[in-house]
């Protein structure tokens, strides 16, 4: 009998402690320092499945961004291979010696400003929590400026960039630059539940890395306040094929890590190569 | 911090041995064991074993764990060492190398109760609200790190509670839990008479609360999402389950029921609109979720049969929702399917789904004579809409001639949902059929033959305009036992006949490849050894139910198992 009526106020214990709780408000819309501007590197293939949502949630953040996020996507040589009836091809070596860097148990997955996880990683793997991720990282303070200034011949393809970057506070170690070419609206089937998707727009697709993977450095010993360094970088855009390599669809990618503050993306900036 | 607390359990343990020679109670043993695996990665593009960094550049890789316990007057302290150096377990695609202390635990066994605190494994019920596990193949190890009270209420009732957070590697996630079960066992009837009905009851409660950051975090997700879509943020859930076994005789009945109160979790079946009107899949929900689960089985008169069914709806509970995969794992649902452990049977085995699954097997074993056993076993896994996820018919016919020996054949059916389990877009069903043989001759009172093949016919893929998958299969394998020490087995398994993924040449046309596979095992007293050449095609690898996609597999391979 005791036993009895032991089991039955544990059980109504339970059950009222499961009631009990005041909601958690959602948080509201953040406040983003002005100038700030943050990385997504995306780790995607057109033969992953759920990385079309994901594109779409990406997307969804750069809007939201308005501006302060910037974003290329990494078809590297995981579930980047081309489906029957792809057109395009957009694993590159570049794209793969990233992959390898930023490397993840599946995709889709993203990098946010290389910043790591709790499991120790340099990605995320969900894409509906991202935008937490962006969030943390848009709160930060800007500490410099990165500009991207360029210049394109039609006649030669030659594309000519200057990246421009000003310390607003002291930065110690050193300081890399990486930039890259990526384009977009390229129209190409996407693998996705159920069928393909025929008629994907691919944006961002990183088409090239002007520096490597981990930058190059552009102040060995750091940055005081106030200083600036700049970086210079030229590149043949190869000939149009197929509806690819179309100048008016590529941007330029810039940004700067910083090798005490863990090698994370300090700021960044994106332009397109035809303003 | 975790890293310097085992320091000094190891310095207890040693204190506690060496006073045991002076000990007037009880005397105190250490058990313990060792296992590792080391592999080489030799570069096979071919096949699928490239592209990572172990055949890139890595080219070894080994784990290891090293198990301690010592017991003496009801103190139970043990620690395990673990290591993973350049390790392709963590993740196949990866390269893991840490090490440390993995596990530790001190445990006091008293009259009425009983104390624990370091890692923790147990379960609730089957395991469904909570089970707490190492799966060593899959890197499950999913140990509670906190501590845990059992009180004994009477001879046949018993009651726990335990707390703690769930162990990752060499650290825990954030999220806590907590958990409260008691269980029992009643005889109802007349013993004189025989007519005995045996019940063992058990109800359980598990509360996870999640971290601030991980509620702002999926916060910061649905902020954006459309009114309609929104919902309201807990930290807390509860889940519960009411569970019972009915023996009568030859027959026992388990029946389980489960709920877990309404939490956020991402459901990838679920549309998400986005801000400019358009919808994509996968959003954050909150919702509730229930599982029901029954076996019934019969044993007596040379027949056994087990009829099992299961039905789940957004079970998904984890330490923290965010994680992904094999990942952060509170619950654990019983399959639905046979354990295969032929190389062509297990080809295609389903993972547990935890947000839409209704499920149902029956296995049945008849003994028709000392020499003769059938069996059959039947299973069918479908979505709560509908969708066939799994079928799966398998038979079998054993025949033992005196002890000399013995032939087991049979047939299996299968019809595996490959674009939900190995998330491969637009590809049908893979159907197969499989007869299989397995023939044991003893050639002395030491030694032994066995041979064991099967051939895997496999489905069309209308649409590629191949078989399905990597098309039809042959598996041959011969072992050649030499007791107590010896055994030295040689197989291939060979891609027949071509499929959609079988592998093509730069030429573009495929290659029909044979996977071949030697192993050498030397087993002394309790340690076993072994060094395989192993060629192995890319598969699923699933541990009750729990599975994950391996890669291919080129190399060489060395284990040892041991236990003191």
């Amino acid at each position: 009998m005791k036993m009895k009526k032991f089991n039955f106020y544990l059980l109504g214990l339970f059950f009222a402690l499961s009631c009990n709780e005041i909601p958690t408000p959602i948080p509201p819309p953040i406040e983003v320092p002005e100038g700030r501007v943050i990385m997504i590197e995306e780790l995607t293939g057109v033969s992953c499945t759920p990385c079309a949502a994901a594109s779409a949630i990406l997307e969804e953040i750069l809007d939201n961004g308005d501006g302060a996020v910037v974003a290329y996507g990494v078809h590297g040589r995981f579930q980047s291979e081309p489906l029957p009836d792809s057109k395009y091809d957009f694993r590159n070596e570049d794209a793969e010696e990233l992959e390898s860097y930023l490397v993840e148990f599946g995709k889709p997955a993203a990098s946010f400003n290389r910043t790591t996880s709790n499991t120790g990683s340099l990605v995320y793997g969900q894409p509906a929590t991202w935008q937490a991720f962006v969030d943390e990282e848009l709160v930060k303070p800007v500490v410099a400026n990165v500009e991207i200034s360029s210049s394109y011949n039609d006649a030669s393809r030659r594309l000519d960039i200057s990246v421009d970057v000003r310390a607003l506070v002291d930065l110690e170690g050193t300081i890399n630059v990486v930039v890259a070419v990526s384009e977009s609206n390229l129209i190409d089937p996407q693998s996705a539940p159920g069928e393909a998707i025929p008629d994907f727009k691919h944006k961002h697709v990183l088409k090239k890395l002007l520096t490597p993977v981990l930058g190059d450095a552009i102040a060995s010993s750091g940055m005081i306040a106030g200083e600036s360094e700049t970086a210079m970088y030229s590149y043949t855009i190869p000939a149009e094929l197929n509806g690819e390599w179309i100048p008016s669809n590529m941007e330029i990618t810039a940004f700067i890590t910083a090798e005490d503050r863990n090698g994370e993306i300090q700021q960044a900036a994106q332009e397109p190569v035809i303003p | 911090m975790l890293r310097y607390i085992p320091i000094k359990l190891l310095f207890i343990i040693c204190l506690l041995s060496y006073s045991d020679i002076y000990a007037q109670d009880e005397k105190g043993s250490f058990t313990g064991g060792f296992q590792s695996s080391a592999n080489v990665f030799i570069r096979d593009s071919l096949i699928g074993a490239a592209n990572i960094p172990q055949y890139d550049s890595g080219l070894f890789g080994v784990q290891s764990w090293l198990d301690l316990g010592y017991n003496q007057n009801g103190f139970d302290l043990s620690v395990r060492f673990d290591m993973f150096n350049n390790s392709n377990l963590l993740n196949p695609n990866e390269s893991y190398t840490d090490e440390g202390i993995g596990r530790w635990h001190i445990e006091k066994r008293m009259d009425k109760f009983s104390i624990k605190v370091g890692h923790i494994y147990d379960q609730i019920g089957s395991g469904i609200i909570y089970r707490a596990y190492e799966e060593r193949p899959l890197l499950i190890d999913n140990a509670l790190y906190g501590g845990r009270l059992i009180y004994r209420l009477s001879d046949n009732w018993e009651a726990k509670v335990f707390a703690g957070r769930q162990r990752f590697l060499f650290s825990e996630y954030d999220p806590t839990i907590r958990g409260a079960n008691i269980e029992g066992f009643l005889e109802l009837g007349d013993p004189e008479k025989g007519k005995i009905i045996s019940l063992a009851p058990g109800f359980g409660m598990i509360n996870r609360t999640l971290n601030q950051e991980a509620v702002n975090q999926i916060g910061s997700a649905i902020r954006n999402y459309v009114d309609e879509q929104r919902f309201e943020l807990k930290r807390n859930t509860f889940a519960y389950s009411l569970y019972n076994t009915v023996t009568y005789g030859p027959v026992s009945l388990y029946t389980e029921a489960a709920y877990k109160s309404s939490e956020s979790f991402f459901n990838p079946f679920k549309q998400l609109i986005l801000s400019n009107g358009n919808t994509t899949d996968g959003r954050w929900v909150r919702e509730a979720g229930t599982v029901f689960y029954s076996s019934l089985s019969y044993a007596g008169n040379g027949l056994g049969v087990t009829v099992e069914a299961k039905r789940t709806e957004n079970f998904e509970f984890r330490a923290d929702p965010q994680l992904l995969l094999l990942r952060g794992l509170i619950t654990y649902i019983p399959p639905m399917n046979r354990n295969n452990t032929y190389r062509l049977t297990a080809r295609y085995s389903p993972a547990t789904q935890l947000l839409s699954e209704q499920a149902y097997q029956i296995d049945a074993v008849y003994r028709w004579s000392k020499s003769l056993t059938t069996s059959a076993n039947y299973s069918s896994i479908e979505s709560l809409e509908g969708e066939r996820f799994f079928r799966e018919v398998y038979t079998e016919i054993q025949y033992k001639y005196k002890r000399k020996w013995q032939v087991k054949g049979g047939v299996q059916h299968v019809n595996y949902n490959q674009e939900l389990y190995e998330v491969k877009p637009g590809v049908p069903n893979v159907r197969t059929l499989t007869p299989y043989i397995d023939f044991l001759y003893k050639l002395t009172r030491k030694q032994s033959l066995r041979f064991e093949s099967q051939v895997m016919f496999v489905g069309q893929d209308e649409k590629a305009g191949f078989r399905q998958d990597y098309g039809n299969w042959i598996f041959a394998l011969l072992e050649y036992n030499i007791a107590p020490h010896w055994s030295f087995v040689v197989s291939d398994m060979y891609n027949s006949s071509a499929g959609k993924n079988t592998p093509v040449n730069a030429e573009g046309e495929k290659q029909l490849l044979h996977y071949p596979r030697l192993d050498v095992y030397y087993t002394q007293k309790t340690n076993r050894f072994s060094l395989s050449y192993i060629k192995q095609v890319e598969g699923i690898v699933c541990s009750g139910g729990v599975c994950r996609l391996e890669p291919a597999f080129s190399g060489f391979n060395f284990t040892v198992n041991s236990t003191f």
